[in-house]
C-alpha cells in the first residue's frame, strides 16, 4: 500500500492527495501521514463518504497514521452501508447556507454582528430548513461556545441541517477546541456540498 | 416559552444586547416579529428564568426597552403575549 507524507501540508492538500493515490490503477488503499487531527478527522470523511475503510492511529505528539482501505473495514461500515455510499455526486436540491463572515452585510460591524444573529434565527422558522450551513473565515465564531449563535444553530441541527465550520478557519483564529455545535469540515466537502446544492445562499 | 424584550430602536437593542453578554446573561438576537412590532427591529430571545436578571441589569445601565413578551412555538406560528409587568419598563 503506497503511503504519502502530508506532514506540513495544509488542508485540503491531504485529502486531495489521499484521493488521487486511491485513484490510481490497482490501488487497494493509502496510508496517510498527517500532522493534525483535523486533517484525520477530514481524512476519515472523505473515507465514509466513499465507503473505504478507515482507521487512524496516533505516533507521537503531532503525528498521525492514517490508513484508507478499498472495500469493507475491520469494524467499519457494513456492505450494506458502503452499498448506500453515494457514487457519484447528484444534485441534492437542497439549500447551502454560506456564511463567511461573523457579520451581515457592509457599513457597520456592530450592526452587522446583530444583523447575522437575527439572520440565523430566522432559518428556524422556515417550514423547509436548508440542507447544510457552512462557516468560512469569521463565520466560524458563530459556532463555538460563547456565541450567543449557538442555541438557534443547534436548533437547526436538531431540524436536520448539517452544521459544518471550515477547520482551516477555525485553526487560523484557535477556537478549533471550542466548537459547540455541528462538525469541523475541509474546502474538499465544501466544495463538493456546494456543487450538488440545488441552491446556494452565500453571506 | 421564551421571553422576548422589545426595543423601540436599533440602537437599544444593541445596547442591550452588549450589557447582558457582559453580564454573563445569554440573550439571542432575533428579528422583531411583525404580530409585536411594525416595522424592522431586534428583539432580544432569552429562557424565562433569565428574565429578572436582565431587566434588572438593562435598568442598573439605564438601557431602556419596550416591552416583553412571552413566545410560544406553535405549529402554524409562534404566538406572543405581551407582559402587562414590564409595558412601560425601562428608563
Amino acid at each position: 500500500m503506497k503511503t504519502i507524507d502530508m506532514l506540513g501540508q495544509p488542508c485540503p492538500i491531504p485529502v486531495i492527495n489521499a484521493k488521487k493515490a486511491l485513484a490510481e490503477p490497482g490501488a487497494d488503499g493509502v496510508t496517510v501521514l498527517v500532522d493534525n487531527a483535523v486533517a484525520v478527522q477530514n481524512l476519515e470523511k472523505m473515507a465514509a463518504g466513499s465507503g473505504y475503510g478507515f482507521s487512524w492511529k496516533e505516533e507521537g505528539a503531532g503525528r498521525y497514521i492514517v490508513t484508507i482501505v478499498r472495500g469493507k473495514p475491520e469494524g467499519g461500515a457494513t456492505a450494506e452501508e458502503t452499498a448506500q455510499a453515494p457514487a457519484a455526486a447528484p444534485v441534492t436540491g437542497g439549500l447551502v447556507v454560506l456564511i463567511g463572515a461573523d457579520h451581515l452585510g457592509e457599513g457597520s460591524d456592530e450592526l452587522g454582528k446583530m444583523l447575522i444573529k437575527g439572520f440565523i434565527f430566522s432559518f428556524t422558522q422556515l417550514a423547509q430548513p436548508p440542507e447544510a450551513m457552512i462557516f468560512l473565515n469569521g463565520g466560524a465564531r458563530l459556532t463555538t461556545s460563547g456565541a450567543s449563535t449557538v442555541p438557534d444553530l443547534t436548533a437547526l441541527r436538531g431540524m436536520g441541517v448539517s452544521i459544518l465550520t471550515c477547520g482551516t478557519c477555525a485553526n487560523y483564529y484557535g477556537i478549533t477546541d471550542s466548537l459547540a455545535v455541528g462538525a469541523i469540515t475541509d474546502m474538499m466537502d465544501i466544495v463538493n456540498r456546494i456543487s450538488r446544492a440545488g441552491r446556494l445562499i452565500s453571506v | 416559552m421564551d421571553m422576548v424584550i422589545n426595543f423601540a430602536n436599533v440602537s437599544s437593542a444593541i445596547a442591550a444586547e452588549q450589557a447582558l453578554s457582559q453580564a454573563g446573561i445569554l440573550a439571542m438576537v432575533m428579528p422583531t416579529p411583525s404580530s409585536v412590532q411594525a416595522g424592522c427591529g431586534f428583539c432580544l430571545r432569552l429562557p424565562p428564568q433569565s428574565l429578572d436578571a436582565a431587566i434588572e441589569r438593562l435598568d442598573s445601565d439605564g438601557v431602556s426597552y419596550s416591552g416583553v413578551f412571552s413566545r410560544s412555538v406553535e405549529q402554524g406560528g409562534d404566538t406572543y403575549v405581551p407582559l402587562g409587568a414590564f409595558a412601560a419598563g425601562g428608563v
